[in-house]
Parts: C-alpha cells; sequence; structure tokens
C-alpha cells in the first residue's frame, strides 16, 4: 500500500470540519514526515503503522468531541450513541438470517461473484493497456516517428531511415532526443543449446527517448552507435533470468549471436520492454554519418517532445526539414529528389502510446461496457430474489413497523443484507479476478518471442498486475450493486394494516412490487438482448472471416524458420545458401509423411517483409511520380504447388529457373492490375526501380531505358494472398522471385520460412525437421514451427478474443434474463394459487389458465425486446470498428435474436404456466 | 501577495478590541502545547516545521505523528492560542501550505507557562534540587 494512500483513507475518517480545515495541510506533512522517515532509513512498516494508529485514534477522538460540541437533548444523543450499537446488532442480525437461507446467500454471492469477477478482470486490462501511462518518466512526451507518402497513396506506417535520423537529430528543435529501431531474430550459439532470440537494434539516443535506468551494468554510449553493429548487448531481464538464472556476472561475458561475438555490458527492467516484450536483448544500431541512406526505410522511430512541445508542432517542423534533405545529402541527390518530390514524403507523427494500444482501445471499452450491462442483469436478478424474500418478510416487517421500529431502520436492515452479501460477492469476484490475470499473464510465460503471441493482440500486457486499484474496483463495484439492489424493495414498503389484515389470506399480491418485478424484467430482457445482438454480429463477422479464401490451402501444412549465418554461408557465397535450403528441402521430402516442401523469404499472414516500386521494359518513368510499392518474396522452386496457390495463368517457378538463373517470376493479379492493366503480362519484363543499398553500396535509381539490366521475365500470375490479415481491405501486390538470379538484388536467402506439405498432423513432424536440421548444422535452430492453419487463427486473434469474450456474455446475460423472467412468473403463479384454484373451479379450462400467465409473460418480453432493439440501433454502433461484412444494424440478427429470446422468455413462463394449470382446484385452495 | 484589508491588520485589531482573556485555565500547558507554543514563538511555521521544531527541541524525545500533532494544533486554535493563516507569509509559494502561528493570547499564554516553570526552577533552586545558574 502507498503512503499517500494511508493518510488519504484515514482523512476521510476525521469530522468533515476538521478534514476541511486541516485536511490538505496534514496530507503535506504526512508527506513530508514520510519522506524523511524514508531518507533516514526508518523502516517503513513501523512508520506507517506509528502515523496509521495515531490518525486513527485521532479521527476518533475529533469525531466524539464533534458530538459532544454540537449542542444535543439527551435524547439526541442517546439516539446516535444507538445508531452505532444498532448497526453492530444489524451486522450481527444480517449474517444470522444469511446463514439460515444458504441457497438464496450463495445463489446472490456467486451471480454476483462471478459477474463482479469478470467486470473487474477486463477492467484490469482496460487500467493496464489503456489508462495507465507507459512506464516511461514523463512518457506523455514520447511520440512515434513515422512517415507517409502522397504519391505512393500511403498515409502511414513507412517508418524511418537512417538519413532522415540524421537530418532530424541534427536540426529538429521541437525535439529533445530521437532513436531509431529495428528488430530482428538472430541466432544466439555457445553456452547451451542454441537458440533463436529477437534482438532489437537500437540507436544509443533511445537510451535518452525512454530515460529508463538498466537493471545491471549500463546503457549503450553514443560512441557504440558509430561502429557497424558493436560487440556489446544489453539483455532483457526475463531473458537473463530464463537464460542465465539472473546472474550478475553476467556483465562482462561473451555470447555469440549469429556467428559474432558479443560482450554483455548490461541488463534492462522488465518495464524496459521496447519495443515489445518479445525483445530479448538490445544491441546498438551503427548508422556512420558518412553512408547513411536516405531511403531504406527500415526503421521504427521514436522521439522525445521538448516540454511544452505539441506533436503538430514537431509535425510542421519535421516536414520543413524533409523538404531540404536533398541538399543535405548531396552525394545521393538522385534518390532524395525522388523521395521528396516523387513519393511525396511527409511525416507522421504520433503519441507514443496510442500507437502502442491503436485500435484496441475501443474494443475494451466496448467488453467492459458489454462486462457492466451483465452484472447490471445480474444486479436486476439479486433485486428480483430480493424483492420475493421481501415479500416473504413482509409480515415480520409489518409487525416491527406496528412495534415502533423506525422505517429507516427497516430500510438499513434490508440494506444490511445487501450490502453484506455484495460484499462477499465483490470478494468473491476479486478472487475470481486475481485468478484470470494470473491465467492472461501465464499465457504470456507460455509463448514468449513467438511473432503471433498473445502479446501481439494485447500489447502492454505485461503491464497488468492485481493491485490495489482492481481490489478497489471490485469492493467499489460490490458497493454500487449492493445499494442498487438492496435499495429496490424500499420502492415500495408495505403497508403495515393492509398487511396485518391479508396475512393468512394470500390472493393476489401487491400491484406495486409487481411494477417494480414487471420493470426489472423488462430491463433483463433488453439488455440481453442488446448483448445477443453483440454477440451474433460478433460471430457473423467471424463466419464471414473465415469464409474469406486465403489464396492457398491451410491444411495439413508445417511452417518452421531457420536461419542460417556465420562464415559458412557468408553474404559472398550465395550458392552455399540456396545449396543448403536444396539439401533440407531434399531431406524433408524423404521423410515419411512429407508429401512435398519448399520455401519462402516471407509467408503469407507474415507481414511486409520487403517492397519496393518496380519499372517495366520500354516503357519509360513519368516525371514527378513513382510507381505503385509491390512487395517481393524469393521462393524455392515447388512453392506454389506446396502451398497449392492456384496459377490464373502461365507456370509456376520451377527447378530449372533457379539453377540457369532464367529471371522467371511469378507476380500476383494486383501486380498485373497496377502495372499492367489491359494487356497481358506474361514474358513481359521487368525490375526494381532502385538497385545498391547492400552493405554499403549506394542506392542508384534505376534507368528503365538505359541498357544492361539483369531483367526479369514474367511467367505466371497467381491470386492475391492475403499480408497481414485475411480481411485487408486490399490485397497488396506480390512479386515472387527464384533464390538466385544474375544479381543478387532483392530479398537474401539466409531467413528462410520452411513450408512443408504433410499427410498426417503438421506439427507431430516437429522432432524429426529439428533432428534433421541438427545433422544438417547443429549450429542452426529451429525456430516457430507451426502450422499453417494456426498461423491462419493467429491473423484473426483479436476478433476472435473479442468475440469470444462477447459471446460469453451474451450467453451470461441469456441465462440471467431466463431466470430472471421464469423467477418472476412461478413467483406470480405461486402468489396467485388460490385465485388461479378458484378460476379452476369456477370452470375455467387448464387451456385458459395456461394463455393467462404466458400472456403476462409475453407481454414483459415483448415490451423487453422492443427496448432492447432501440437500445441496440443505439449501441452497435459502436462495434462497428470491430465488425467484418456485416451491418451494426443487420436486419437477420436482430431477427433471429428476437425469435431466439422471445422464444426462450415464452418458454420459462410456459413451464409455471403448465404447473399452474395442471393443479387441482382442491389442491390449490386446500394450500391457503 | 498584498491586500486591501491583510490578515495581519486585522488580528491586531482582535487582539486589541477583545477584552484580555486570563492565561489561568490554560495552565499547566501539556508538553506537547507548550512544545508546539514555542516553536511559534519565531514566527509562523507550517505543521511540518513545527514537527520538527518539536523533535529537535526535546532531543527527539517528542517526536508527534501527524494525528497527534494536528490534534493538539485544533486545540490550540479551539482555544484561541494559535491561529491558522489564511494565507501563507510572503517567501512561501506553495499555496497549499497551511501556515500556524501565535496569537496575543498563545504568547501570553506561553509567557506564562514559562513564568510557572521558572517559578517551579527556582523553587527547585531553594532547595538544591537543582543546580543554580552559572
Amino acid at each position: 500500500m502507498s503512503a499517500g494512500l494511508v493518510i488519504r483513507v484515514l482523512l476521510r475518517l476525521y469530522p468533515e470540519r476538521f478534514r476541511a480545515e486541516y485536511g490538505a495541510a496534514m496530507a503535506e506533512t504526512y508527506a513530508l514526515r514520510a519522506a524523511e522517515a524514508r531518507a533516514r532509513g526508518r523502516w517503513m512498516v513501523w512508520f506507517l503503522a506509528r502515523e496509521g494508529t495515531s490518525l486513527a485514534t485521532g479521527a476518533l477522538r475529533e469525531r466524539w468531541g464533534a458530538w459532544r460540541a454540537v449542542r444535543q437533548t439527551k435524547g439526541q444523543r442517546r439516539r446516535q450513541a444507538m445508531t452505532f450499537v444498532n448497526a453492530l446488532v444489524e451486522l450481527r442480525h444480517a449474517a444470522r438470517r444469511l446463514v439460515r437461507a444458504p441457497g438464496f446467500t450463495l445463489a446472490v454471492v456467486l451471480t454476483l461473484g462471478l459477474t463482479i469477477g469478470a467486470t473487474t478482470a477486463i477492467y484490469a486490462l482496460v487500467d493496464a493497456i489503456i489508462v495507465r501511462p507507459l512506464p516511461y518518466p514523463e512518457s506523455e512526451r514520447l511520440v512515434l516517428v513515422d512517415h507517409g507518402a502522397a504519391g505512393l497513396d500511403q498515409e502511414s506506417g513507412l517508418g524511418m531511415s537512417e538519413g532522415l535520423y540524421l537530418q532530424y537529430r541534427r536540426n529538429a528543435r521541437t525535439i529533445e532526443s530521437i532513436g531509431i529501431h529495428t528488430t530482428g531474430s538472430r541466432n544466439l550459439t555457445g553456452e547451451g543449446t542454441a537458440e533463436r532470440v529477437r534482438v532489437t537494434y537500437v540507436t544509443p539516443s533511445i537510451g535518452q527517448v525512454l530515460q529508463v535506468k538498466p537493471l545491471l551494468g549500463r546503457w549503450f554510449v553514443e560512441t557504440e552507435g558509430d561502429a557497424q553493429w558493436g560487440p556489446v548487448v544489453v539483455l532483457s531481464e526475463g531473458f537473463w533470468r530464463q537464460r542465465y538464472g539472473g546472474d550478475p556476472t553476467v556483465l562482462g561475458r561473451t555470447i555469440t549471436l549469429s556467428g559474432t561475438s558479443h560482450e554483455v555490458v548490461g541488463v534492462m527492467p522488465a518495464s524496459f520492454a521496447f519495443p515489445g516484450p518479445a525483445t530479448s536483448i538490445w544491441a546498438p544500431l551503427g548508422i556512420d554519418p558518412a553512408t547513411a541512406r536516405v531511403g531504406g526505410f527500415n526503421y521504427g522511430g521514436i522521439a522525445r517532445l521538448r516540454d511544452g512541445v505539441t506533436a503538430e508542432q514537431m509535425r510542421r517542423e519535421v516536414d520543413g526539414l524533409i523538404a531540404s534533405v536533398p541538399a543535405a545529402f548531396p552525394d545521393q541527390i538522385a534518390l532524395a529528389r525522388e523521395i521528396v518530390n516523387s513519393a511525396r514524403l511527409f511525416a507522421a507523427i504520433q503519441d507514443y502510446k496510442e500507437s502502442l494500444i491503436g485500435g484496441l482501445r475501443r474494443t475494451m471499452w466496448v467488453l467492459l461496457g458489454t462486462m457492466s450491462v451483465v452484472l447490471l442483469i445480474a444486479c436486476a436478478n439479486v433485486a428480483n430474489l430480493f424483492l420475493v424474500r421481501a415479500e416473504g418478510r413482509r409480515l415480520e416487517v409489518a409487525v416491527r413497523r406496528a412495534l415502533g421500529a423506525s422505517r429507516a431502520r427497516i430500510a438499513g436492515n434490508y440494506l444490511f443484507d445487501a450490502v453484506l452479501l455484495a460484499l462477499l460477492g465483490g470478494i468473491l469476484g476479486a478472487l475470481l479476478s486475481a485468478v484470470g490475470i494470473q491465467l492472461l499473464l501465464g499465457q504470456l510465460v507460455a509463448e514468449p518471442g513467438t511473432s503471433f503471441s498473445i502479446s501481439q493482440m494485447l500489447p502492454r500486457l505485461h503491464e497488468l498486475k492485481f493491485g490495489g486499484g482492481v481490489l478497489g474496483f471490485a469492493i467499489t463495484c460490490a458497493l454500487i450493486t449492493g445499494v442498487l439492489f438492496g435499495s429496490v424493495p424500499l420502492l415500495s414498503p408495505p403497508d403495515i394494516a393492509e398487511t396485518v389484515r391479508d396475512s393468512g389470506r394470500r390472493t393476489t399480491a401487491g400491484r406495486g412490487r409487481f411494477h417494480a418485478r414487471n420493470v426489472l424484467v423488462i430491463m433483463q430482457i433488453a439488455m440481453a438482448f442488446v448483448l445477443l445482438v453483440a454477440g451474433g454480429l460478433m460471430i457473423r463477422s467471424f463466419v464471414r472471416l473465415n469464409r474469406i479464401d486465403p489464396g492457398f490451402d491451410a491444411e495439413n501444412v508445417l511452417t518452421f524458420q531457420v536461419a542460417l549465418s556465420g562464415e559458412r554461408y557468408s553474404d559472398a557465397n550465395a550458392e552455399s545458401v540456396v545449396a543448403f535450403h536444396g539439401t533440407m528441402v531434399e531431406r524433408l521430402e524423404a521423410l515419411p509423411g512429407v508429401s512435398s516442401a519448399s520455401g519462402t523469404t516471407c509467408i503469407p499472414l507474415g507481414g511486409w517483409c520487403y517492397g519496393d516500386p518496380l519499372i517495366v521494359e520500354g516503357r519509360p518513368r513519368a516525371e514527378g511520380t513513382i510507381p505503385p510499392v509491390v512487395n517481393f518474396r524469393r521462393v524455392l522452386p515447388g512453392y506454389f504447388e506446396t502451398m497449392r496457390i492456384p496459377l490464373r495463368a502461365g507456370r509456376g517457378i520451377e527447378a530449372h529457373d533457379q539453377e540457369s538463373r532464367t529471371g522467371a517470376v511469378v507476380i500476383s493479379e494486383e501486380l498485373a492490375r497496377l502495372y499492367f492493366p489491359g494487356e497481358d503480362p506474361i514474358g513481359r519484363r521487368i525490375y526494381f526501380a532502385a538497385q545498391g543499398g547492400r552493405g554499403d553500396a549506394p542506392v542508384e535509381i534505376v534507368d528503365p531505358t538505359a541498357p544492361g539490366i539483369p531483367w526479369f521475365t514474367v511467367v505466371g500470375i497467381i491470386p492475391n494472398l492475403a499480408l497481414d490479415q485475411l480481411n485487408e481491405d486490399r490485397r497488396s501486390a506480390s512479386l515472387y522471385l527464384p533464390a538466385l538470379h544474375q544479381n543478387e538484388e532483392g530479398p537474401g536467402m539466409h531467413f528462410l520460412t520452411y513450408v512443408v506439405r504433410t499427410s498426417v498432423p503438421p506439427t507431430t513432424l516437429v522432432p524429426a525437421v529439428r533432428s534433421l536440421l541438427q545433422e544438417l548444422d547443429p549450429d542452426v535452430p529451429l525456430a516457430s514451427a507451426r502450422s499453417m492453419e494456426d498461423i491462419v487463427a493467429a491473423s484473426a486473434l483479436r476478433m476472435s478474443f473479442t468475440l469470444v469474450l462477447l459471446v460469453i456474455a451474451a450467453v451470461a446475460a441469456l441465462l440471467l434474463g431466463t431466470i430472471g423472467i421464469y423467477g418472476v412468473i412461478s413467483y406470480l403463479v405461486s402468489r396467485r394459487t388460490s385465485e388461479i384454484g378458484i378460476r379452476l373451479a369456477l370452470g375455467a379450462r387448464p387451456g385458459q389458465v395456461t394463455g393467462m400467465v404466458v400472456r403476462h409473460g409475453a407481454r414483459l418480453a415483448g415490451i423487453g425486446v422492443i427496448a432492447g432493439i432501440a437500445g441496440a440501433l443505439l449501441t452497435t454502433q459502436l462495434l462497428q470498428t470491430l465488425l467484418y461484412g456485416v451491418e451494426p444494424e443487420d436486419v437477420a440478427t436482430y431477427s433471429a435474436v428476437a425469435l431466439l429470446l422471445g422464444g426462450i422468455a415464452l418458454l420459462a413462463c410456459w413451464v409455471p404456466a403448465r404447473r399452474a394449470a395442471g393443479m387441482s382446484p382442491l389442491n390449490a385452495l386446500r394450500n391457503e | 501577495m498584498t491586500s486591501y484589508y491583510s490578515v495581519n491588520y486585522y488580528s491586531l485589531e482582535t487582539a486589541t478590541m477583545t477584552p484580555r482573556t486570563s492565561t489561568q485555565p490554560f495552565l499547566p500547558l501539556g508538553n506537547l502545547p507548550f512544545h508546539i507554543l514555542l516553536a511559534l514563538g519565531n514566527g509562523p511555521a507550517h505543521g511540518y516545521a513545527i514537527g520538527k521544531d518539536v523533535e529537535t527541541r526535546s532531543g527527539g524525545a517528542l517526536d508527534p505523528t501527524t494525528g497527534a500533532l494536528y490534534q493538539a494544533l485544533r486545540r490550540l486554535t479551539d482555544d484561541g492560542l494559535v491561529e491558522l493563516m489564511r494565507s501563507a507569509p510572503e517567501p512561501e509559494t506553495d499555496a497549499r501550505r497551511k501556515y500556524f502561528r501565535l496569537t496575543a493570547l498563545g504568547r501570553r499564554v506561553a509567557a506564562a507557562e514559562a513564568e510557572r516553570l521558572a517559578e517551579l526552577v527556582a523553587a527547585a533552586r531553594e532547595r538544591n534540587l537543582y543546580p543554580a545558574s552559572t
């Protein structure tokens, strides 16, 4: 518990006047004393205990004094003293009453516990992800530095280049510091098993941007950023504990990353999860001003604004700096001009926290809202139970009133029961949410470092914890619900005379309570309707999403990643790299259960990977424009066959294309549409619009009319495949290159994702594949082995997460709503037993009785559904961005839900109605 | 910050215009209240400073907790020995900080208590219970 909380809570105990006068001053004195005690190294527990006791007793004395100070009659004073004693007595009575009705108590506590627990867990998520600031000092000054390009029709997401980083760093006045970073996977070898780890390369300036102190050792110094990939690394706390057992002597040790040695110089605390919790190691990003490239937007950027500067001011300044890029990089003037004049680059500056949580904000609030509605429905149910109980206690209450108990006393009686129950529910809820949070965090630990982990769907999840705030939320929730349902019976206090007169001769229930009950049922049905519609819309979206053709056959495909590093596979030796993959494919295909195998530098749903504009043979480039950017992948022979990607025209890439370097390429339909509208692309020749940029080689713009271009020839067309998500608005244009060509432009083959078509469940082959790889090269770890179906499912993870929670909420609402209407109708029947008996005795047919009861229920359900439709129309708009292929006003969903809910409501009425109609009139009347 | 009816002026007026209250009912002063009055002897101070002064002066024997300190201050204020200043004295910039100061009555009560103690000390000396001052 924090020191400030103690004083804030305890000050509440003081009388209002005392607090108004001295509260603020006391809090200040207390804070100063706490700081002093801490500075002197005193035991804070002792300090808190001493201060706390004195504050509490002081408060009691002040209260007592305030009482005495007010001029009171003796009677008044006595009554006040009695209130306190009464409260204790009431509490004991309430506890006794609840123990005597275990069924009722259990039902209420469980209903409230489950719903408060769910609401609290979601609240904890909202708090950790959306509400709390990032764990960096003055984190509101952090911004994501990104770019868009009007000429490429791209609003944002381009990222940063080395040249722009230098340009901003030198000239921007609106920022205090700026850094860029890029993340990749590297093989960690030596000392234990080879492992594939995520390494983030950062400019040392990231330390000044984020301002986090290392747990051990140090962060990078500026000079380490001058060398090319400086040979030092900093570990994350999680990785340090997992691989080195939290050994502090790790500092100074040498580790081998992708064949080169690095010295460990520091360990960063767990709060420093930059750019995400998957990163295990940071290494300095070497940027040499002499060779820094203007192009190559391969980096993420983050900056710290100067105090008082807004992101908009920075955007304006940086846009100006972009215009002066050609002047700043005269040796790269052609590319710089193209970026400024043709691509029309502009800055996209966004609050860093916003960039992390992005679209999740809406989802999380919708979920919290949904859970709160479920809580309200539960609350209505409990209120109903309370009404029934209050009905049973009417006589007792009337007698107590007649004997002189005050109205307030009786009301307090109800409220005590309610609040006590609610608190029990709140405690259960808090426990449940704590368990839920642990389970969710367990997920995070279960799959560290994989690119599709839950941490990608829920950023900042690692910051989630069960703390005082969450507990406070659960208890507040409990108190509010307690007061809500506890005060419902008070709306219509029983009339003493009538009750006593009526006792023993029950005919019909009082009108007032019926109104309260009816309103509760209508509310429940309306709220359940809204949640069911929301759930229904999500289900429809999900079905639509899963019907999308990904363009390949995901069933029975195993994928895994292999990265080759070290001298054996140096850049100069592309053939040895390709030869390794060739051998690997051969061995894979020889495994039992494998029908074919191939590989690509970038699988579908694996992200953007690598891309540039293209040029077409015989088509000079228009001045001031830039051709559309397409993404490239290299593929091994047999890739399209293994993935069962159908050819729309021409042929795929075959083994001889690779062996004799024919330059045959396959394009996607979107590429054909963009570059060859109305033409036949087969046989046409294309090439990259810019080349170079490998190592220190400068990037040159390729002139399509120049001689000696190593053209690619289009030999086939395939459908568009999804890059990131199945429901992309527009699927990107893709170019599929063979593994070897005349020159080595394009993505390297060191990092390859294998795809293996199997006749057995794909993941059962993982051990065989691992030992195969071990045989070929023990220093190459197997990474990210998973089935293609898994990858497809993971791409819709966020939607399935929302879907599952919404459907759970909707089902809970339906269940609670059904119980609610069933409870009310059965209660109605039991109250009207004698009336029904008389009707039956006078010759009413059972059908008429059933009809009478069901009609009552149907009326309630009907009003509820109508209110629900109105509510749903108003609120499902909020779901718009979460839906796919279905409108928030989808008539089919509304009708289905209305039918379902109406049907279930009628069924819930029909059961007690049948019971009523089946009564023998004699029994019914004898019942009295 | 200047104001037309400064607090100082107002309290001076109160002190002169009200009939002199006898210091007698307040004596003997408790240990902590007397220490607080002493702490305020040099001029206004805020709660933390008062507590600190009490602690130093008593050589650590008294270290009033926040609760105890403010209860004593509240009583002294109610009795009119001490008053809460409506605005902080000049060099203080933190407006949240509340300053206390002695009232004229408080000053007299402190003096009376000191006198009472001095008389007791003198009596002790007379009976050779306490070394004479050098």
